[in-house]
């Protein structure tokens, strides 16, 4: 992909509000990990987990998911130019279900009341309807559902309409907290007891977030004439399946290490010309193993500095790969790679090259974001300072 | 960019297949039910999935002939609620068994995404694998989204997939807001038949007879579960319309008496009533309508002819595409 300029970017997630506030979080180690408090359940305790401060938050006429998004979104608007006919790109995995679960939970076995909200708020196409209606946009809408890789491929997908002539594309991922996803992880027993330790030797699984990131994207030349401050390029995009599991990665990352090939590919870099890798690093046995292999596979020699920042907002499953790419942009702006909060001791059979704790000060031109999901789905998104 | 119709499958009520599901079409539509009969290979793991990912994998087999390299087939799967019944499942197992007893299958084969998984674990797919949710215009975006992996050549073929599934649960909900077919007292004209089904279509990157020439989403700013207005919604049907070949057919998203009404007058005489095929009485109404209506149009079109497919969904969202035939 060529000439896909970042003009304008959104970010919400435990570490707070906005862009400027995560670099600094990151830059610090910090985690905005906490017991959960957004609601409880009975029989499972409340876990660490990446939960948005209340106070950040405008209410809106909708679910929790839109608030998160519109955040976000108002971010990476400012200063937006949406003339012409534009695309948006959304991910996430849960939409609207923490209203639809609860009001199905409260009023089950009430004739003619319980599913009302499931058909408000179930179909994940729904946060794109309600926010380009609070947004007033009029634009080509997809909702991308690939579980934990959904942003990163809403990220991908419209940064490859934007290279095929579209004039603008609004691109992100939004998803909360709720019941479903955190009695879910639970059966699975892929929750840790503490905070996660994405490539720890002691990982004991993943801590659940919450938040929202978007990016406005245009082609450079209109960037460049209408004096948009470039922050960026998405350079390149690539997916696949494993085939191989529906809920655990290929045992050697085989899937990843095709959607890594196929994000270079597409950006026409080779892999020595990264200088940063932000890992899916769930923190879960499976997931960091089959990673590591892969970035083995993928990069020669010691590779690339790599870190995961789950430790640091939790997994934020749908929107996470959007959150993480805003991530690599803030690392190459501020020249600062950021560390694997939570990770003290690394796995010695996992052999990256992790970012030391308090992370490291380094010219980073291109970097590399992962996001796999349930189904065997990968995705990875390569993010450059600048075209050249 | 356009692309070629290389397979087609489907299953939808009273329809098992293409040549059954063309029986159906033919005749008078009754109230659409649920799918009485999935075909499948008789192996037992493909039994034990649920019914939806069984929907989308026995039309996925259809639409998918033998040859086509499946390490890099794309594939594009639209469902506007995905697995419901296991959502509704994991929903009652933590309100009765409690929340620390919640079924793991239940909650991998609630997420959206999971029938696309079993797809590609079951054919063998290795390309890029993409689940989209548009309500009732999902499938229509799937196939958009397959044409763009085609375009920016990041496939040479794409299979694209819609299946969503008919439960009680959304009956009800259907009955909440007071538009089910079967609430006492809705107005027939705005009142919905859920139905469900599944369809695919394997798009290819070569030329052919049979071509999708043109697939257009647009999604308006509409209040929450309704339509898009029809002075909004009606200048974009008349020029995709206007835009197809003299004599075209179209098939019209007709999911309520309303909307059709809606429809018939912003075609006002521009298409022959004759030619306008209303096939959602015989479906439906479910987000993966739309994509049966295509398959019906493709099999329909088995002489040169050309067919504007539009899509309604609620929330605002529209699409048009054209299918066309040609001699050769």
């Amino acid at each position: 992909m060529r000439g896909v300029a970042i003009t304008g970017v959104g970010i919400v997630s435990a570490l707070g509000s906005g862009a400027r506030v995560h670099q600094e979080a990151l830059r610090a180690g910090r985690s905005g990990l906490r017991p959960l408090g957004l609601f409880s359940l009975a029989g499972l305790p409340a876990l660490p987990v990446g939960e948005v401060e209340g106070a950040s938050l405008e209410r809106e006429r909708g679910p929790r998911c839109l608030d998160l998004a519109m955040l976000a979104a108002r971010q990476a608007l400012a200063g937006a130019d949406f003339s012409g006919s534009g695309v948006m790109a959304l991910g996430t995995t849960t939409g609207g279900i923490l209203e639809s679960e609860c009001h199905y939970l409260t009023h089950r076995g009430q004739e003619g009341a319980e599913e009302r909200e499931l058909l408000r708020h179930h179909s994940a196409g729904t946060v794109a309807d309600m926010l380009a209606a609070k947004l007033d946009l009029s634009a080509e809408r997809h909702t991308f559902s690939t579980a934990c890789s959904s942003s990163a491929n809403a990220v991908g997908y419209g940064a490859a309409r934007v290279e095929q002539g579209a004039p603008w594309a609004l691109v992100g991922g939004v998803d909360s907290l709720c019941r479903l996803t955190y009695a879910g992880f639970h059966s699975l027993k892929l929750l840790a007891s503490d905070a996660c330790r994405p490539f720890g030797r002691n990982r004991q699984g993943l801590s659940l977030g919450e938040g929202a990131a978007f990016l406005f994207l245009e082609h450079e030349s209109r960037a460049r004439a209408r004096g948009a401050p470039i922050l960026g390029y998405v350079a390149g995009w690539g997916c696949s399946a494993d085939a191989w599991h529906i809920t655990a990665p290929h045992p050697e990352g085989r899937g990843a290490i095709a959607a890594m090939q196929a994000a270079l590919a597409d950006a026409g870099l080779s892999a020595e010309q990264v200088d940063y890798v932000n890992a899916h690093g769930t923190a879960t046995p499976a997931n960091d193993k089959a990673e590591a292999l892969a970035i083995n596979a993928v990069f020669a020699g010691e590779g690339p500095l790599t870190s995961s920042t789950k430790g640091s907002t939790g997994h934020t499953l749908g929107a996470a790969g959007a959150i993480e790419a805003v991530f690599c942009l803030l690392a190459m702006e501020s020249g600062h790679a950021p560390e694997s909060v939570g990770l003290v001791e690394p796995d010695p059979e996992l052999r990256v090259r992790h970012v030391p704790r308090g992370g490291v000060q380094a010219p980073l031109r291109v970097a590399l974001s992962n996001s796999f999901g349930f189904g065997g789905n990968n995705a990875a998104l390569v993010l450059t300072r600048s075209e050249s | 960019m356009s692309a070629a119709i290389l397979g087609v499958g489907v299953v939808a009520p009273g329809a098992t297949d293409g040549a059954s599901f063309l029986r159906v079409l033919s005749s008078p539509p009754g109230a659409p039910a649920r799918v009485e009969s999935i075909p499948d290979t008789g192996d037992a793991k493909t039994r034990r999935l649920p019914r939806l990912e069984r929907m989308a994998l026995a039309v996925a087999r259809q639409a998918l002939p033998q040859g086509v390299d499946r390490d890099s087939l794309a594939l594009v799967f639209g469902t506007g609620y995905g697995g419901l019944t296991a959502t509704v499942e994991f929903l009652e197992g933590m309100a009765t068994r409690g929340a620390e007893f919640g079924s793991p299958t239940a909650f991998h084969q609630s997420v959206h995404h999971s029938p696309a998984g079993q797809l590609s674990i079951a054919l063998g797919l290795r390309g890029p694998s993409l689940t989209v949710s548009a309500r009732e215009v999902s499938g229509e975006t799937a196939v958009k989204v397959a044409l763009d992996l085609l375009a920016t050549k990041r496939a040479r073929h794409a299979l694209v997939v819609a299946a969503d599934e008919r439960i009680p649960a959304l009956d009800n909900a259907y009955r909440a807001f007071g538009v089910h077919a079967e609430s006492p007292g809705a107005s027939p004209r705005v009142r919905l038949e859920p139905g469900e089904g599944a369809a695919a279509l394997l798009l290819g990157a070569e030329s052919g007879p049979l071509r999708i020439e043109e697939c257009l989403l647009i999604a308006h700013p509409t209040a929450p579960l309704h339509f898009a207005r029809p002075e909004v919604m009606a200048p974009w049907l008349r020029a995709g319309v206007a835009r197809a070949s003299a004599g075209a057919s179209v098939s019209l998203s007709a999911p309520s008496g309303e909307v059709r009404d809606a429809e018939d007058a912003a075609l006002g005489d521009a298409v022959p009533v004759g030619s306008r095929w209303v096939d959602t009485p015989h479906l439906g109404f479910h987000p993966s309508a739309g994509l049966i209506r295509l398959v019906a149009a493709v099999l329909r079109l088995a002489a040169p002819g050309e067919c504007v497919h539009h899509g309604l969904a609620l929330g605002g969202g529209q699409s048009l595409m054209r299918v066309r035939r040609v001699a050769g």
